[in-house]
């Protein structure tokens, strides 16, 4: 399933793109559907574990986690399940 | 006295913590022959795991190593511990084992934890367990990027 998405780009970017389309013998929208997915992972990859810390957080919920990382998310909410379950394992251990 | 029978991964990243010794020093730590084993392979690296073992077997006098049946992996001989009741708790930060190590029915903690428990016990300062976590999410030359997000995690939660 594919959506339509619109975006105003500089001229100058779009000759940059042109040429290189050209050069390359593809389109212009199957290259930046490219870019766009490699940029994408790089980012995600970059900022794993920034998106773990925001779910943590719960400023993201665990649908944009799974967006984002997929099955990883799920590692996510063990880790963090495991953490607050483990902390309060070592809490009885002090309660007098 | 509460035992914590701990695995590999965790043990070195305990080691990058810089707090192994007070650890041994205050708390029941055991480890079986497969993982002492692993600790002897791992030593054989010149890289900083193989540094982080060798300093871990430098001072396995605090560790006690703990008789199990042989089995293929540290993991398989630490849910034989916990089945014969040998330790209260579980320590290892391998998240391809818990499914496994968390139907033993005892609690299985992560490295992290044990920063914890020396800060309940008033051995570290809340600064030096941050500090320590730190170091372990610096320092650890992880292989899988999920364990450095078990330690962010642990920094936000802890």
């Amino acid at each position: 399933m594919t959506t339509q998405v619109n975006i105003r780009l500089d001229e100058r970017l779009i000759m940059e793109i042109d040429a290189l389309t050209r050069m390359l013998h593809i389109p212009r929208s199957e290259w930046m559907r490219m870019k766009l997915a490699e940029a994408v992972k790089d980012s995600i990859l970059k900022y794993r574990e920034a998106l773990a810390l925001e779910y943590n957080k719960g400023h993201i919920s665990f649908e944009d986690l799974h967006a984002a990382l997929g099955k990883d998310a799920e590692d996510v909410r063990t880790v963090q399940e495991m953490t607050k379950k483990g902390k309060k394992e070592i809490d009885k251990l002090f309660v007098k | 006295m509460t035992i914590f029978a701990v695995d590999t991964c965790s043990l070195i990243a305990l080691q990058y913590s810089g707090h192994l010794e007070a650890i041994f020093k205050n708390m029941d730590l055991i480890i079986t022959r497969k993982i002492h084993s692993e600790l002897e392979e791992m030593k054989k690296f010149s890289d900083d795991d193989g540094a982080a073992a060798e300093g871990i077997l430098g001072s396995v006098r605090g560790l006690t190593v703990v008789e199990t049946r042989s089995k293929p992996t540290g993991e398989e001989e630490l849910i034989e511990l916990a089945f014969h009741k040998k330790c209260d708790f579980i320590v290892s930060d391998d998240l391809r084992a818990l499914s496994k190590l968390t139907k033993v029915g005892i609690p299985v903690i992560f490295s992290t934890h044990i920063l914890y428990y020396l800060y309940r016990k008033g051995i570290i300062s809340k600064d030096d367990c941050m500090i320590a976590l730190e170091k372990m999410w610096n320092r650890r030359s992880w292989k899988d990027a999920r364990t450095k997000e078990l330690i962010s995690i642990a920094t936000s939660v802890l």
